[in-house]
């Protein structure tokens, strides 16, 4: 056997081996389609024991389609918000139980993650939003050692400054301030005379709420 | 420039050996690669003391001296630590109960934790922070002086590395998660070393960090209580073993399948 064709046999036993990696990454990548799809419609489910996987078993070792694909950022916002609906219920009990701190720490953990990770403003906002929520709910439940309600005004700006059209976020933090400072309060009287600039007005002039 | 050659009239003749080489150095390519990478795995491994500190980053210790763990896991602690002081690297130290306290700023020497071993070596050791320790386990207190000691020593790489049983106080944990957040925005991981957490414990962090904030290795205590080893430098085998492999391999090729040379014999 000649070198050459010893050459032309290993070059074409390296095609036939690229050639089934990019099959196998092919059927990876349609796998993820089919997870996202599965993930979002059990995410929909309004039961509060839903647990959406989004989990694609991939053929190829080490991610290899998931990080091709970049979805890694979608995935932790997804997981996230499905953190956040088990998290957050409007049943005190469970808000200030065990269960539910432990949720929500888990949740907020989560969130901060996706916030920082997500190269989409729009949605790092989002995620920002959810957080003040979750940090209301930290500064209110019974039992718990408080944590400051400005937490979640941080929070509730930061969602503004990352997407100035979040109405919910705008929605929230003037919530959150007529909860702090009723409005025959000193701060409140300052703010209802547009004396002081807070509030949903923390946003890029022409984008108040 | 061309190559001297020798013109062989029976090159046909040698198809078969010249194959068998072609083989025998493919082997050997091969097992050279994989040597060499075992060594650099090993090396990398040696120099990480026990995986318990992250690789590339400047940690910060804390040590959970709450009654449950500094009374019932004292081996666990002091074997932890023994393997963090030969880990030739540097580090900060916090010490915590209900309140938390920085025993070592962040880039001390990690051999600086060898006097700390006494206060574990026996159970009930007597040390100088219990009367300022109540009893109980406020992690957050912890996480939150590690980060901020990161972020006063402008760390911009720090990791905090935590050594508890995670018998928290349920009713800080909106405190916990503030916290957590903190460190999630800051990209400080944190890295849990669990010493006989109950389950409950351990799933709350495992969730908490399983979004890229870090992670939790359980560790269970030894079965049977009498049976010490006292934790020494560990010996690295499994370096020796890859660098005799590689010598090896180098030596079966330059003897196999050097170049031909020969030189002009001597004359008389």
């Amino acid at each position: 056997m000649t070198r050459r064709r010893i050459l032309l046999l290993v070059a074409a036993g390296a095609c036939v081996g690229i050639a089934v990696l990019a099959a196998l990454l092919a059927r990876d990548a349609s796998r993820w389609q089919t997870a996202f799809r599965t993930g979002d419609v059990e995410a929909a489910d309004a039961g509060l024991g839903a647990r959406p996987s989004w989990d694609a078993r991939e053929t190829v070792p080490f991610g290899a389609a998931r990080r091709l694909l970049a979805v890694d950022d979608d995935l932790a916002f997804r997981r996230a918000v499905a953190l956040f609906r088990r998290a957050h219920t409007a049943i005190p009990s469970f808000n200030g139980g065990l269960a539910g701190t432990a949720l929500r720490v888990q949740a907020e953990a989560a969130l901060a993650h996706a916030i920082r990770s997500d190269g989409d403003r729009s949605r790092a906002s989002v995620a920002a939003n959810l957080l003040g929520v979750l940090a209301v709910a930290d500064a209110t439940s019974p039992g718990q050692s408080g944590t400051p309600i400005e937490r979640s005004i941080f929070e509730f700006e930061d969602a503004i400054h990352l997407e100035s059209s979040n109405e919910q976020a705008k929605a929230n933090l003037e919530l959150v301030y007529q909860l702090k400072a009723p409005p025959n309060s000193l701060r409140g009287e300052a703010r209802r005379r547009g004396r002081s600039h807070s509030g949903a007005s923390a946003t890029s002039p022409g984008h108040g709420y | 420039m061309r190559r001297l050659v020798i013109p062989l009239s029976d090159l046909g003749a040698l198809a078969r050996p010249a194959r068998r080489t072609l083989i025998v150095r493919a082997l050997l390519t091969a097992g050279l690669l994989a040597a060499l990478v075992a060594v650099y795995v090993g090396s990398h491994e040696t120099k990480k003391g026990g995986n318990l500190l992250p690789s590339g980053r400047s940690s910060v210790v804390a040590i959970d001296m709450s009654w449950s763990v500094s009374y019932g896991q004292y081996r666990e602690i002091e074997r932890a630590l023994r393997d963090l002081a030969g880990s030739g690297r540097r580090i900060g130290l916090i010490l915590f109960s209900d309140v938390a306290y920085e025993a070592l700023p962040p880039g001390t020497p990690a051999a600086e934790l060898r006097p700390y071993l006494r206060f574990f070596e026996k159970r009930g050791t007597p040390n100088p922070w219990a009367d300022a320790f109540a009893g109980g386990t406020r992690i957050w207190t912890a996480l939150d002086l590690a980060r901020r000691m990161l972020k006063r020593d402008r760390i911009g790489n720090g990791s905090v590395v935590l050594i508890s049983d995670l018998a928290d106080a349920p009713n800080d944990r909106a405190q916990l998660a503030q916290t957590l957040v903190s460190d999630a925005r800051d990209a400080v991981p944190v890295k849990i070393v669990a010493l006989d957490p109950t389950p409950e414990d351990a799933q709350l962090f495992r969730g908490a960090l399983a979004h890229g904030g870090g992670s939790v290795t359980t560790v269970q205590p030894p079965s049977n209580e009498t049976r010490v080893s006292r934790a020494s430098p560990a010996f690295p085998l499994a370096l020796v073993v890859a660098v005799a492999a590689l010598a090896l391999l180098l030596g079966v090729n330059e003897h196999a399948l050097g170049s031909l040379r020969w030189a002009r014999g001597r004359e008389a």
